[in-house]
């Protein structure tokens, strides 16, 4: 019995002694933004934040105009020029939330997020919504 | 219809329009291919560790019609204009010249109407879709892949909610028409585009074949197939109904919220509908210097 609760606490100590040194990483806060995307399908700047750490970059995306979709990436913009560091997300609209993974060379730099129409408009689109890089 | 092809292959303008859509084609295809290689290349840094994203990210998405490619998009807008040049003033020109008269003499008037009506659609079908298909091979020749297996196995099971990914870019090659034509090859889905794109191109130039009973200006007469869609783009976009527009109904990409199958049908209905009756109302003015 005796050595059946030394073994219990002993666990338990381990245990406490692990989960305290685990990182844990609350997230950078968002970054909202809002404006209007260029028309022919020119990518448009949205955002930018700090890739601290290579967990996902997030983009949710409140609002975009009329029925129109619209198209997102990544770009690390300290390098010259801008490298695109995430794969594409397409057809985003309202209440869309997308995560990025990144190019671990952007670790540590400016990444951006950009946006454009998912086809030619003869209208500006509006767009609002939030990004950070570091989820 | 053997006479109406010998004009068609003696005009120059028809050559001239065939090297445009091919160099439109040719300059999407190298534009297309550099981006999908990019695209590649950066989805295998990120999501290298997942075979269904890097699968997913297939060169059939960069075929004209299917990417952001800036001439892939334009030969999307410019079509109505290219594929009708060669054909939608030919009884305007035959009028003008007296050789309609001529014509008019030798053969039965309806025939030689139902021909001239029936030749201007097929040519504009053929003149769109030709050269689509070449674009489709030449991004196979540069990209070295003619099997899609691998595309539509993860493309298969991301529908079925399977597929594993490393974020939520993979998500988003869902689409929600024709999903089904995907899941078993791109090849079908692409044709099935392809064939819609040519049946508006052949209703377009067929409107614009009506409009020259009507319209004393042969340039108008050229620019009234791309007058018709772009305005048809504008008044769509001010009503908010994207998703009956063929501008954005005819993109492979599906870039708009809403589409069905049904404004497909109905929106080439009522173009052929309208070509019809004015080509009819045409011919019927024209009864009095015929006959």
């Amino acid at each position: 019995m005796k050595s059946k609760v030394k073994g219990l606490v002993l666990a338990s100590a381990i245990a406490a002694m692990t989960v305290s040194a685990v990182p844990a990483f609350a997230g950078t806060d968002w970054i909202p933004f809002s404006g209007k995307l260029p028309i022919l399908q020119s990518w448009g700047k949205l955002s930018t934040d700090t890739n601290d750490n290579s967990s996902l970059a997030e983009a949710e995306i409140s609002y975009v105009g009329s029925d129109y979709k619209m198209n997102l990436r990544v770009y690390d913009i300290d390098v010259s020029p801008a490298k695109q560091v995430s794969g594409t997300y397409t057809d985003a609209d309202d209440g869309t939330t997308a995560k990025f993974n990144l190019d671990a060379s952007s670790e540590g730099h400016k990444v951006e997020l950009r946006g454009q129409t998912a086809n030619w408009t003869i209208v500006q689109v509006e767009y609002s919504g939030k990004f950070r890089a570091d989820s | 219809m053997i006479i109406e092809i010998r004009k068609f292959l003696k005009n120059n303008i028809t050559y001239i329009c065939l090297c445009m859509l091919l160099l439109t084609v040719g300059l999407a295809v190298w534009s297309g291919v550099g981006m999908f290689q990019n695209e590649l290349d950066v989805t295998k840094r990120v999501n290298g560790n997942f075979p269904d994203a890097v699968a997913l990210v297939s060169p059939h998405q960069y075929w004209v019609g299917f990417s952001e490619v800036f001439f892939s998009s334009f030969y999307y807008f410019i079509f109505p204009l290219i594929v009708a040049l060669p054909v939608v003033d030919t009884i305007y020109r035959e009028k003008a010249s007296g050789s309609l008269n001529y014509q008019l003499v030798r053969m039965n008037r309806r025939t030689y109407y139902l021909r001239k009506f029936v030749f201007t659609f097929l040519v504009s079908f053929v003149l769109f879709v030709i050269p689509l298909l070449i674009g489709m091979l030449l991004v196979n020749l540069l990209t070295g892949t003619w099997n899609f297996s691998d595309f539509t196995a993860a493309y298969d099971r991301l529908v079925r909610g399977t597929a594993v990914f490393g974020d939520s870019t993979s998500l988003t090659h869902k689409k929600e028409l024709f999903s089904d034509l995907l899941r078993r090859s791109p090849y079908l889905y692409a044709l099935v585009y392809y064939l819609i794109g040519g049946l508006y191109a052949g209703a377009y130039s067929c409107f614009g074949l009506s409009a020259s009973f009507f319209i004393r200006n042969r340039y108008l007469v050229l620019f009234t197939p791309l007058c018709l869609y772009l305005g048809c783009w504008l008044i769509f976009t001010l009503l908010q109904l994207l998703a009956w527009d063929p501008f954005n109904m005819l993109d492979p990409r599906q870039p708009v919220m809403g589409l069905r199958y049904l404004p497909f049908i109905i929106d080439f209905c009522v173009l052929m509908m309208l070509a019809v009756f004015l080509y009819v109302l045409g011919v019927n003015k024209n009864r009095d210097i015929l006959a």
